[in-house]
């Protein structure tokens, strides 16, 4: 056996996978020639450092301790939907009509506010009436489960699902404990015609907002826009095809409680008794991470989101978001259900709305159910004509840009475009700018921690993926000016970090 | 031993939840570090965790133990995913390497880890794949070749390639360290 041949089985000798044979002819071979012994230690040496280094590099690489209750819900999910059809919408067509209804200028098919719909519907959705007989949980994940299988199963529930909510709202979290406002959401539902009623008052027992369907028609009522005026509009096809909880903030709503479901950070804080029932608080605490000068990451603690389930029925009985701000912990918002009930089906319930004293009815044309919009491509100088834009200052190689101006422009608002950054495996990184928006709607529904720029700018995640995909990241980027602009990559955290701190203002 | 584990997966197979839980316990790490290893981030790790046991919950109907021991079957459906995940990645020059998690080992000892660590990046997946399996794991050859369904003799040569390039890097590096000697500061 020569050199050659001999160091070719080297690594083979040493691990001891070599023939008898084989083995014989190296150690002839070793024991008179200095090279190849010279290479045995190398190697030897080589392959001693791996082990090592492997072993030492996972030694604390452990999963989440709540990974198994991670995968019995994504396994009891697969199982759900394979036999009932599926409670909730994908994840991301809720973000992408957010997206639409940023663009369409916030209108929404019934005419109602983004946030406000959306928590009627969230409020409505997880009122779960299924009793878990005599199961410990032991996990946070464990409790969102059940409170989620007991959500999905209360679609069969026969009768008129009827809820009242007490909502406080704070968006610009405004100190103190009675900086922002209370309002009283009252819903009814009854799932076998499809019918709805939605009425939201503020404390002093002031109608704000009604919304309801009955067999031929949608009502709708908006104080602040047009007081004393029930709008009343042919129903589609379509909407009585969809049923009673319908619309674009529907699918929001359910898409924020999935979030929350599916964030694996969610603890359980503990088990306590409030208003003498027995419950679970769960807390997601939120952190915002960022880069210092000297090489080291910083993170920052910048709030909380509590929920609160019944122990005995996994029904959400209330949930509040706060952030961090000037050494306090303020509320931004706080959800709590009053009443939560099953109607027998013969309940009396008033749904065109002809209960309401001092009102006209007046009939409009159906709406288009979501308006075409067109944009146009544009070139960078195109962009830089208008202030708060950006763009990343490299494109990165295989990489193309493309602006894309958005046909809807609010007056007083920043200049709405999409930037879009691709190549040619698929690979991408969108930023969609969506104007100003409250410092609380952002925190409140981009909850999964936050990352900080050196320019100052801060992307806010969310545990959402950009569509029809399992992975990647989504989030709102938010200016030190507070325009925001909604991103979605194919790429992890960590790589669209390295991309956000590459964005460069171009006026 | 081995019929306990028999049972639990004729009993997962058979849809019992409890006995899939135990054997998601009881190989956890072995998915969990693997695709730490090659994936290089705790996060991914997670997800790979997730995804390989949807894999094998799916799956399991299929495994037959005639054919060859769960952990081997395991294994192969863990490096699937992990390999398929880093052939997504495009952007290996935005790719970071993380730090270790934390240890109480030496510095200097940590350091030269982090750069035999850096100096895996130079291998190819397969090969890294391979040193996973023998120098992590201690598989003997002819299961890493079940494992990854190639030839006894290509992983033979696998990681005799790995190895050489990693031990250059090594001796790179004991040059750099070398203290420089009386004679030399006289020149």
């Amino acid at each position: 056996m020569n050199c050659t041949q001999t160091q070719s089985l080297l690594i083979a000798y040493l691990d001891g996978e070599v023939t008898p044979s084989e083995k014989a002819m190296i150690q002839a071979h070793l024991s008179d020639c200095s090279v190849c012994q010279q290479e045995l230690t190398l190697l030897s040496t080589a392959r001693s450092r791996v082990r090592t280094m492997l072993q030492h590099r996972t030694i604390h690489a452990v999963p989440s301790p709540y990974a198994w209750a991670q995968l019995e819900a994504r396994l009891a999910k697969d199982a759900h939907s394979s036999s009932t059809k599926p409670w909730f919408s994908r994840l991301a067509p809720g973000m992408s009509q957010l997206v639409r209804q940023f663009f369409s200028g916030g209108v929404t098919m019934q005419k109602r506010p983004i946030l406000a719909g959306g928590m009627t519907f969230l409020a409505i959705a997880i009122t779960a009436i299924l009793i878990f007989n005599n199961v410990t949980p032991v996990s946070a994940q464990q409790i969102l489960q059940r409170a989620a299988a007991a959500q999905a199963s209360s679609e069969a529930t026969e009768g008129i699902w009827h809820t009242v909510i007490e909502v406080y709202e704070n968006p610009t979290a405004v100190e103190g404990d009675q900086a922002g406002t209370t309002s009283i959401m009252e819903s009814f539902i009854d799932h076998s015609s499809g019918f709805s009623r939605y009425t939201t008052v503020d404390t002093n027992g002031k109608l704000l907002e009604a919304s309801t369907s009955d067999d031929s028609f949608n009502y709708y009522l908006l104080q602040d826009d047009d007081p004393g005026i029930v709008h009343r509009v042919a129903r589609s096809e379509d909407d009585i095809r969809k049923g009673a909880v319908s619309g674009d903030s529907s699918d929001m709503a359910k898409s924020l409680f999935e979030h929350y479901r599916n964030n694996p950070r969610v603890e359980l804080l503990g088990e306590e008794t409030r208003d003498g029932r027995q419950v679970y608080v769960l807390i997601d605490r939120n952190f915002q991470t960022s880069n210092l000068p000297n090489g080291e990451q910083e993170k920052i603690f910048t709030g909380t989101m509590q929920m609160v389930f019944d122990a005995k029925t996994y029904a959400w009985l209330e949930s509040q978001t706060t952030v961090f701000k000037n050494n306090q912990e303020i509320v931004i918002e706080k959800v709590k259900f009053l009443v939560d009930e099953s109607l027998p089906a013969d309940t009396k319930v008033v749904w065109d709305l002809s209960d309401l004293q001092n009102v006209t009815f007046v009939d409009d044309k159906p709406q288009e159910e979501v308006e075409e919009v067109v944009f146009t491509t544009i070139s960078q100088e195109e962009l830089a004509a208008h202030p708060d834009t950006y763009v990343l200052s490299n494109i990165p190689d295989g990489f193309t840009q493309e602006i894309i101006e958005s046909p809807e422009q609010p007056s007083g608002e920043p200049y709405r475009y999409e930037v879009h950054y691709d190549n040619a495996a698929g690979a991408s990184f969108e930023l969609m700018a969506v104007g100003y928006m409250d410092p609380g709607f952002v925190e409140k529904s981009f909850y999964d921690g936050s990352y900080k720029a050196s320019s100052g700018m801060i992307l806010y995640y969310s545990s959402s993926k950009p569509e029809n995909s399992t992975e990647g990241t989504s989030g709102m980027l938010v200016t030190p000016d507070g325009a925001s602009f909604l991103l979605f990559s194919s790429m992890s955290r960590t790589e669209v970090e390295a991309w956000v701190e590459d964005l460069v203002q171009l006026k | 031993m081995i019929t306990e584990k028999l049972q639990l997966i004729t009993c997962a197979q058979a849809g019992d939840l409890q006995a899939f839980s135990e054997i998601f316990e009881g190989y956890k790490n072995l998915v969990y570090k693997t695709a730490y290893l090659v994936l290089n981030d705790s996060g991914e790790a997670e997800d790979a965790l997730q995804e390989v046991f949807l894999q094998v919950h799916k799956s399991l109907s299929s495994f037959d133990p005639q054919k060859g021991a769960f952990t081997t079957w395991l294994h192969r459906i863990t490096l699937n995913h992990c390999l398929n995940q880093r052939k997504k990645r495009h952007f290996s020059s935005l790719e970071e390497i993380s730090p270790p998690l934390s240890t109480n080992f030496p510095s200097a000892q940590l350091a030269e880890e982090d750069a035999l660590f850096q100096a895996t990046r130079l291998l190819s997946d397969k090969q890294k794949a391979v040193v996973i399996l023998r120098y992590y794991w201690d598989l003997p050859y002819s299961e890493i070749a079940d494992i990854l369904d190639i030839p006894l003799g290509t992983v033979k040569s696998r990681l005799d390639l790995a190895l050489k390039t990693l031990r250059k890097i090594i001796e790179e590096q004991e040059m750099n360290a070398r203290p420089v000697s009386q004679t030399e500061v006289s020149k």
